[in-house]
């Protein structure tokens, strides 16, 4: 390749870059803890969902069965029950569901104008997990139901990554655009740093500062090239295909109606109703369902004709062998009529891969191992554009001719120390204010109220980095402050869940304590390397580190 | 205190500003602009003519935005982009109307 092309690309690398660097390590970084934020997270937060008794299939069919009668006969349109300990979930979740709201007064309809169609309705029942006794009622828009939906740290941290809790369409198509950024990245850094088997091995951390961000730099992008490129596709596609996507696919197809799309696509179809009337035999389906795949987990059920010979129930199976998600039908009956992924039932080979794009992004098969893996190459993302910008730095003020002011540089490394530096301690700090919100404060729903700490403490580090006279010793000091709440996570544990951990070692009370155990690890390790840092300092270049800037401007 | 140093560095690309909008929002129009005009052509069946081009947007972007800046002129971009965006948009009004 022509070396003036290498320099485009390098130039093209470097922009996009210096551009989306940051936002890319705060997406990035939120991501690699967002893969355990259903249901690992969720665990630590809900420590009453730790040690739940094996889901009682009877007693869920019997309670569907009592409920139904409380609600209008069209509310019985769809049935979804959402099971308790399983991703998100923490109660036993059951909605009565009528997709097309409320009956409507028979109105003439004048001639080419279509049927309005009412907003759905539902009613929501949600029982304790192991009393099985009803906790809360709620009838209304079903819309309006899931969003006075409480929450905690493992949604907020999973919402936070998908669309930087800016919504649609801006959050979504910013972190989109983002996905699309890194592909660009990829893309050009495979072409300027070809010699790909020589990075692979070079790492040289002791020479000198500047060679440890150059090698690290391309040591962490060859070896996650893979996963990195999975992870830019699938997010980019994630966060653009709702907002961008779909739309312009039902422009031509759909006639522009993207909901006749979606639906077309992934709803399930409606039974054809025979009106005779005939038990629904959920437990006989939940319980074989359990056993289709030993690694595997059912975290919901839809059930359509609910009470009808005709009635279809809808098992989702998570977590398990397939990487793809799998849905496991069966009729009124309980028995079991076929298993399948949720669009490889389409024809052609695009619904196979639709079903992986979910699972690759998150890392939510295999099990943990699986997670713990897709945690660690997370963090490599996120160091990727966190050394480039460093690297960027480095060479531009050591260069001969620097295409900026010193003065320039110094802010721009003051926002990556505030920006990178806040979400680190703005993420971690969601475990100590959870517990504290949830226990001390006793919120209801903790989620609203985290928005405080965790975006108050960004935007304070973020501010306080261009205060601060050294943002060198400031970046010491949130690395102390980093170590501290991280090693606070297993006492914090211990006071709210200690005894009942001593009491039975469940799988959800192991899950915990190996989040209390890799935040001390790591906490510890943070203030090792900061000890390391201090002994070195002496010895290492001065004139290479960007803190030389600060002292020259004070 | 520090001193800002004259910038002598020229710059590896030419017509920077429309490199940029060409790369980064025309490219993206493009795309948006491909994705229902290749529902109308491509030999797959009713799902994969829509999910196929959704799928291919990331990689067609990229591709679109490295030529934009890769391009010896910077016209060659605009009419690849421009016709692309012009035909796919017909076969689109076609599908729609005929």
């Amino acid at each position: 390749m022509k070396s003036k092309t290498i320099k485009k690309l390098y130039t093209l690398h470097s922009w996009v870059g210096i551009i989306t660097g940051i936002l890319l390590f705060v997406i990035a970084f939120t991501g690699a803890v967002s893969v355990f934020g259903r249901e690992e997270i969720k665990f630590w937060t809900t420590p009453e969902i730790r040690a739940l008794a094996p889901l009682d299939t009877v007693k869920v069919e019997r309670l569907i069965e009592e409920y139904s009668t409380k609600v209008p006969e069209h509310y019985k349109e769809e049935v979804i029950v959402f099971l308790p300990g399983v991703r998100s979930s923490t109660r036993l979740f059951m909605m009565f569901e009528s997709h097309h709201g409320e009956p409507q007064e028979d109105t003439e309809l004048l001639e080419g104008e279509k049927p309005k169609h009412n907003p759905p309705v539902a009613t929501i029942f949600e029982f304790d997990p192991i009393t099985y006794e009803l906790v809360e009622e709620r009838t209304g828009l079903v819309e309006e139901l899931f969003a006075k939906s409480q929450y905690d740290m493992a949604e907020f941290i999973v919402g936070f990554h998908a669309d930087l809790h800016m919504g649609r369409p801006i959050g979504l198509l910013t972190t989109g655009v983002l996905g699309l950024t890194m592909m660009l990245s990829i893309v050009t850094g495979i072409f300027i740093h070809r010699k790909i088997l020589a990075q692979l091995f070079t790492f040289r951390p002791r020479k000198n500062y500047s060679l440890m961000l150059n090698d690290g730099h391309k040591a962490i992008g060859v070896w996650g090239l893979v996963f990195n490129s999975v992870i830019a596709f699938t997010g980019a596609f994630l966060g653009l295909a709702i907002v961008v996507l779909v739309p312009a696919a039902a422009f031509v197809s759909f006639n522009g109606d993207q909901e006749k799309l979606i639906e077309t696509f992934t709803a399930i179809p409606d039974p054809v109703i025979q009106y005779i009337a005939q038990p629904t035999s959920v437990s006989t389906a939940l319980s074989h369902a359990m056993t289709l795949d030993e690694e595997g987990k059912v975290s919901s059920l839809t059930i359509k004709g609910y009470g009808d010979a005709s009635a279809m129930m809808y098992l989702n199976v998570s977590d398990g062998e397939s990487v793809a998600a799998q849905t496991a039908s069966y009729n009124a009956n309980g028995e079991f009529v076929e298993l399948y992924g949720n669009f490889a039932r389409l024809d052609g080979i695009s619904g196979a891969i639709l079903d992986v794009m979910f699972p690759l992004h998150f890392g939510n098969f295999g099990g943990v191992f699986v997670k713990i893996i897709w945690a660690v190459l997370g963090l490599g993302t996120a160091l990727l554009p966190l050394t480039g910008l460093m690297l960027w730095m480095e060479r531009g003020v050591n260069s001969a001719n620097p295409k900026y002011s010193s003065k320039t540089y110094q802010r721009f490394n003051r926002l990556i120390v505030g920006g990178c530096g806040g979400i680190v301690v703005a993420t971690f700090l969601l475990f100590p204010a959870n517990a504290f919100l949830k226990y001390i404060m006793v919120v209801e729903n903790v989620g609203p109220a985290i928005w405080w700490p965790f975006f108050g403490s960004w935007l304070f580090i973020t501010v306080w980095a261009f205060i601060t006279q050294c943002e060198k010793r400031f970046a010491k000091q949130l690395t102390i402050l980093t170590a501290t709440i991280l090693m606070s996570i297993l006492p914090i544990d211990i006071i709210v869940s200690g005894r009942d951990m001593m009491k039975s070692m469940t799988y959800g009370h192991q899950v915990s304590l190996g989040i209390d155990l890799v935040c001390l690890s790591m906490g510890l390790y943070l203030l090792k390397v900061l000890k390391q840092f201090k002994k070195t300092q002496p010895n290492s270049t001065e004139s290479n580190e960007i803190g030389v800037i600060a002292k020259e401007s004070v | 205190m520090t001193e800002k140093t004259e910038n002598t560095r020229v710059s590896v690309f030419t017509s920077i500003k429309s490199r940029n909008i060409a790369g980064v929002l025309m490219a993206f129009v493009t795309c948006i602009m491909l994705i229902p005009g290749m529902t109308t052509y491509l030999p797959f069946s009713a799902a994969d003519q829509i999910a196929v081009p959704i799928l291919l947007f990331p990689f067609i972007w990229t591709a679109l935005c490295v030529y934009s800046y890769l391009a010896e002129k910077v016209w060659h971009p605009w009419a690849l982009m421009l016709s692309l965006s012009l035909s796919h948009g017909l076969l689109s009004y076609f599908a729609l109307t005929g």
